[in-house]
């Protein structure tokens, strides 16, 4: 028989309880030991029960128990009491919980699946909208088809809706390819001007329309050759930008910050767009970046949008490894701020940075602000300037440079004077300069409003700001001698006659067809046509070695895709095989499926519908025999 | 010159002649009124023929400018310089030399280039004389750009080797300082440099040398005649010490020069530098403001009240106006000079009634905006309001009759108002009730005519315009004309006997709706007085339309097509209930302008 002691070492440190008993387990059985667990039932201590019968120690400490005994050791019983009050309260608790946890997850599921249902029905609404103004449209036009200035207007709300339609559509796939982990993000150079300019000229309409002022603020931009997803930055851009602009008041305000920062050979790229705006509630805040979230404002009704574009930033933003943190305060507007690392690319030169070193140019500012960083930025091109803060001054160092001798290169000249008629000025100028004194117009305004004073006063050309090195760099170039020299070049290459060239266009859609040979047509070059890959195969093959100096292939066709005719006609046994240029004519601008191309043989791809320039440049590049 | 030019001039001088003022003086109201609608007649057709002439010959041929016969451009370079000479038409000097500068420019010709740059700027600067500092706006910038061009000759200096050209360049640049005011700091010491500049460039004795045929003492003296007229900037009190020197050490060559001369002829330094030379020794602190003022009353002394020379109208009419600036800085001078100033300006206005036109119309034209521009009124002693209504009939007879009868028919649509619908006039002149406005009836018809009466009186700021009507007006001209308004309104705001009377120089081209007419910044609704500037507005209108004697520039129109405008801008341009007003009375005023229609 067991010590105490060892008894005690077995069962003294569980929760559970137990008793050992002599044997048999009955009235009779003496209690030989119980753990601490199982004293709290008798209501006395061990020592004193420890000795005493079962039937002695009487009923009240098995109610509510589950008592199970079993032989121990051979001689002994060893019990265990189950408390079955307070299992049925665990379970209980541990059920309630269960049940907590399930009926949120049920909220949440219904919570998301009402979004969806509304989104979807929204959507299907937004969808079916532009579409029935679509298709109404073409009816229209279709019935007065003779009428060419209402089949203008109808062809214009069609383009109209139609823009629209595919705004939403792309919004739609893009957080569908998102989810499924099937976006990649594509990282090519690219230039931070090009995508300023392009921002710019999306936002800028939209501002105006609403009568918001629109400010854009260029920090120190240390590098504009970057490398990434360049239409992706556009994205996450402009969504941020149209947002504040339609969710700020008419007349209010939008400022947007773009800085760069160097980290370890990469270029973070910061940009915070801010409004004084109707602002967002600090819930909605939480839930911004939700797919299918759009905040209900009763004073602000009639905002489209699929709801999906901050989800989709956000997510574009932690894919490029960024950081967005938004603050808002309802009524006073709402601050977002983005940044996300690239790689930075090491600047092309086009031409030689001596050719501007040591000109002189005369800064005329007037009252634009944004001139102010102009001769910072002349300095690092190793040009000299003079600044003109108005008319009058930059009369005056007119007048000295000539009394001194010491003529401008050229003039740079903002868009607006307080103190002289700008057109006025700067026609004085081009009198007493001559047609060739280069005059650049620095201005936030898109070319075309610009375009009236540029004709008038005799301006050589426009350099839209805000204002980046390379852009200012390249006109100042243009006006040189030897950039000019360079133009005349590149336009005497650029005049365009492809009669001798031979182009193979592949294409099932008879109406592409058409538009392709429309565009072609008018070059001059010889066009075959082929309706899908198996016949544009037979066509190469039937032809003599080196007939065709470009194929251009549609992908999807029936019989035999794009992808596989190019595999083929590269299979040939034949020497131009390998060497014809193939050119992919797609609206799959996915990267997987460029690759595929790339991997197929083609050289290169052209976006559908087609583009007269692209189409052009193709020939330039590889049909010209 | 080709004979439509001799033919043109030979006008232009024809009417300067006829608005000869002094053979009308002492003559009865109706025989004046009778030879100014004969003179009207007269000048009226010399307009439509050199009008014509500009229109058929000239303009076509200054169109075609880059396609013209040298003979042609030779003689429209004569035509110019003849212009020039007799100081004519600044307004068409400035066509012609400007379309020179284009021929010259696309031909290479440097000679003529620089000389029409440089009498393009010459032409500029006799409009811009006629304007405030800050009205001349593009005046002044295309002069600088203008005479900086032809200074930045100087580069090519040895390659031109005619003198008279090398002449132009100096002179150009020199003029560089003619565009500019020392309006504050940076322009005075723009000024300053451009001066500084040229005056270097004159004394150099390597330019001397290489040009001995120039008159290097003139340009230099002309430099620092510009200089001495830094005068003004040294009156405002924050000139710096160099500036002080600088023109005291001008004024003191100018005068040295006049003495030198005055010694030769046995005559007196002219005026002008008596009184440079005193007021740079006072800025100098070489002389105290009691000294200055004894000196400019012995300047004052020496004028002789019949000299109409240039010297005669500068001490008869300008010693009187700086005398006044500098007794009004001091509030123990003016009490103490008061007499000296009331007999100066009443002796002045003598003499302005008096001088003929002669070949120094400009100058008397330049005095008279400056008589206006710096009257020092005594309250209760001189009333400035009677001092301009005196220089407008003594100087401008056309705008003198014209404003009578503006005033005339004003009171006379006034006192209509007042019988018809005397709660259209509640609160003017401050009245309070109908009762009040009946009561005041008399001030009301008075102040209302006294407006009327000066409410042209920014005209006399621009004679040049006004007083040599031998062609249509081009639009620099016209442009100048829709400031006469805003000046009057300057000219009214000084002294206390005129500041009422601003609304109605101001205002009485505006439209009633806002819409259209000068200034845009009269703004109806702001001014409590705005019912009797409608007044004026009609009454205006209908004598500038049917009387022939006023502004010769504007066409004649019967007393039945004036009716039809003014009821086709009823409401627009006009107050209807005024020009209701007109309609009832429209017997009585026709009878009115019956002698001049």
């Amino acid at each position: 028989m067991r010590t105490y002691e060892e008894l005690e070492q077995l069962f003294g440190k569980g929760e559970q309880a137990f008793l050992v008993t002599t044997f048999p387990f009955s009235e009779e059985a003496a209690l030989l030991y119980c753990n601490d667990a199982a004293s709290v039932f008798f209501g006395e201590g061990r020592e004193k029960i420890t000795g005493r019968t079962l039937g002695e120690l009487g009923e009240a400490w098995k109610k509510d128990k589950e008592i199970h005994h079993s032989v121990f050791d051979g001689d002994m019983c060893l019990c265990m009491i189950i408390d079955v009050a307070d299992s049925r309260r665990r379970l209980e608790k541990e059920y309630q919980a269960y049940r907590k946890r399930m009926e949120e997850a049920l909220e949440a599921a219904n919570v998301a699946s009402l979004a969806k249902t509304k989104f979807l029905s929204e959507m299907s609404h937004d969808i079916r909208t532009p579409m029935n103004a679509i298709m109404g449209m073409a009816d229209i036009a279709l019935n007065y088809a003779e009428d060419s200035g209402r089949v203008e207007d109808c062809l214009k709300k069609i383009q109209t809706a139609s823009g629209h339609l595919l705004r939403l559509i792309n919004e739609v796939l893009d957080m569908s390819r998102i989810e499924s982990g099937k976006l990649v993000l594509v990282n090519e150079p690219f230039r931070l001007a090009d995508l300023v300019h392009e921002i710019f000229i999306v936002i800028r309409p939209q501002a105006e329309k609403k009568n918001i002022g629109f400010h854009l603020e260029l920090g120190d931009i240390l590098h504009e050759e970057l490398v990434g997803d360049r239409m992706r930055i556009q994205q996450i851009y402009i969504n941020l930008l149209s947002n504040a602009i339609k969710y700020t008041q008419e007349g209010g305000e939008v400022w947007m910050n773009l800085c760069q920062r160097e980290t370890a050979g990469k270029s973070s790229l910061f940009l915070e767009v801010r409004d004084n705006g109707i602002g967002m509630s600090e819930e909605f805040v939480e839930h911004i970046f939700d797919p299918f979230e759009r905040e209900r404002n009763t004073t602000f009704s009639g905002i489209e949008g699929t709801g999906l574009g901050m989800s989709i930033t956000k997510k574009l933003v932690d894919m490029m490894q960024g950081h967005i943190v938004v603050e808002s305060k309802k009524g006073e507007g709402s601050t977002f701020r983005v940044d996300f690392p690239l790689e930075v690319r090491e600047r092309e030169r086009t031409f030689e940075k001596s050719v501007l070193e040591g000109k002189r140019v005369l800064v005329l500012q007037g009252a634009v602000e944004k001139l102010t960083k102009l001769p910072e930025i002349l300095g690092r091109l190793g040009m000299e300037s003079d600044t003109a803060a108005c008319g009058m001054e930059a009369i005056d160092l007119i007048n000295e440079a000539d009394i001194e001798g010491k003529d401008y290169f050229a003039l740079l000249t903002g868009d607006r004077l307080e103190d002289v008629e700008l057109s006025l000025l700067l026609q004085e100028i081009r009198a007493r300069k001559g047609r060739d004194f280069p005059m650049l117009l620095l201005s936030e305004s898109d070319w075309s409003e610009v375009e009236y004073l540029l004709q008038q006063a005799g301006i050589t050309t426009f350099v839209p700001l805000p204002l980046f090195e390379s852009r200012l760099a390249e006109a100042l170039y243009g006006c040189t001698k030897e950039g000019k020299r360079e133009q005349e070049q590149k336009e005497k290459k650029a005049e365009r006659h492809f009669e001798n060239s031979r182009v193979l266009l592949v294409e099932d859609n008879e109406l592409n067809l058409e538009i392709a040979v429309e565009i072609l047509g008018s070059t001059g070059a010889q066009i075959d046509t082929a309706g899908n890959g198996q016949e544009a195969l037979d066509a190469f093959a039937a032809k003599p070695e080196f007939y065709y100096d470009l194929i251009l292939m549609d992908i999807q066709m029936p019989v035999m895709d794009g992808l596989e005719a190019t595999r083929r006609i590269r299979g040939l046994n034949r020497q131009d095989a390998s060497r014809v240029h193939i050119v992919a004519m797609t609206a799959n601008a996915f990267v997987e499926d460029r690759r595929l191309s790339v991997e197929a043989g083609m050289n290169a791809h052209i976006t559908k519908p087609l583009d007269v320039e692209q189409v052009l440049e193709c020939l330039d590049k590889w049909g010209r025999r | 010159m080709r004979r439509y030019q001799e033919i043109y001039l030979e006008n232009a001088k024809k009417v300067v002649k006829l608005l000869q003022h002094a053979e009308l003086q002492g003559l009865p109201e109706e025989e004046v009124n009778r030879r100014l609608r004969e003179r009207s007649r007269m000048i009226r057709e010399m307009r439509k023929e050199n009008t014509a002439i500009l229109r058929e010959k000239l303009f076509p041929l200054l169109d075609d400018i880059l396609t013209a016969e040298e003979e042609e451009v030779q003689a429209l370079e004569e035509f110019a310089d003849r212009l020039m000479r007799e100081r004519m038409d600044p307004g068409i000097r400035y066509y012609v030399c400007n379309a020179l500068v284009t021929c010259a420019r696309v031909r290479d010709l440097r000679r003529l280039l620089i000389k029409e740059l440089y009498m393009t700027g010459m032409a500029l600067f006799e409009f811009q004389s006629m304007l405030e500092k800050d009205e001349t706006g593009w005046l002044q910038w295309k002069q600088s750009l203008l005479f900086g061009e032809a200074a930045g000759y100087i580069r090519f200096y040895d390659e031109i080797q005619d003198v008279e050209t090398r002449g132009y360049i100096h002179r150009a640049m020199g003029n560089m300082a003619l565009p500019l005011f020392p309006a504050d700091r940076k322009s005075a010491d723009k000024k300053f440099a451009v001066i500084r500049r040229s005056l270097q460039v004159l004394t150099d004795p390597v330019y001397q040398e290489k040009t001995p045929r120039l008159p290097w003492e003139l340009y230099i003296y002309k430099s620092h005649q510009e200089r001495t007229s830094m005068l003004s900037w040294l009156r405002n009190g924050t000139a710096t010490s160099r500036d002080v020197r600088e023109v005291m050490e001008s004024a003191q060559y100018v005068f040295e020069v006049q003495r030198k001369e005055a010694k030769k002829t046995g005559g007196r330094p002219k005026l002008r530098w008596f009184y440079a030379y005193y007021a740079a020794s006072y800025h100098c602190g070489i002389c105290t403001l009691e000294e200055l003022l004894r000196n400019l009353e012995k300047t004052y002394a020496l004028a002789d009240h019949n000299d109409y020379s240039q010297d005669g109208m500068y001490g008869n009419l300008f010693l009187p106006l700086v005398y006044s600036s500098y007794v009004e800085k001091d509030g123990e001078f003016c009490r103490r000079k008061k007499p000296v100033v009331l007999m100066m300006y009443r002796r002045q206005l003598e003499y302005l009634r008096r001088v003929p036109k002669g070949e120094d119309m400009n100058e008397l034209f330049y005095y008279i905006r400056c008589c206006l521009a710096g009257y020092l009124e005594y309250p209760g002693e001189n009333s400035f309001r009677e001092y301009i209504k005196q220089v407008m009939e003594g100087r401008h007879l056309e705008t003198h009759v014209h404003s009578k009868m503006v005033a005339e028919i004003a009171v006379l649509l006034l006192r209509e108002l007042l019988r018809t619908d005397a709660e259209l006039l509640l609160g003017v002149r401050g009245t309070k009730s109908l009762e009040e406005l009946l009561e005041r009836e008399d001030e009301l018809l008075e102040f209302v005519y006294e407006g009327a009466k000066i409410h042209d009186i920014g005209k006399m700021k621009m004679l040049e315009l006004y007083e040599a009507p031998s062609r249509g007006r081009i639009s620099e001209e016209e442009r100048l004309h829709e400031l006469h308004s805003g000046l009057g309104g300057r000219i009214l705001e000084r002294c206390s006997s005129t500041e009422d009377f601003v609304p109605f120089a101001v205002g009485h081209h505006r439209w009633y709706d806002g819409q259209g007419g000068y200034p845009e910044s009269y703004r109806r609704e702001d001014v409590q007085d705005a019912v009797l500037v409608d007044i004026v507005s009609v009454a205006d209108f209908i004598d500038q339309s049917c009387n022939p004697v006023g502004d010769y520039q504007l066409d004649v129109i019967s007393f039945e097509e004036m009716l039809k405008q003014l009821k086709a801008y009823e409401g627009s341009r006009f107050s209807p209930k005024v020009a209701a007003a007109a309609f009832r009375l429209q017997d009585t005023i026709r009878g009115m302008l019956a002698e001049f229609m």
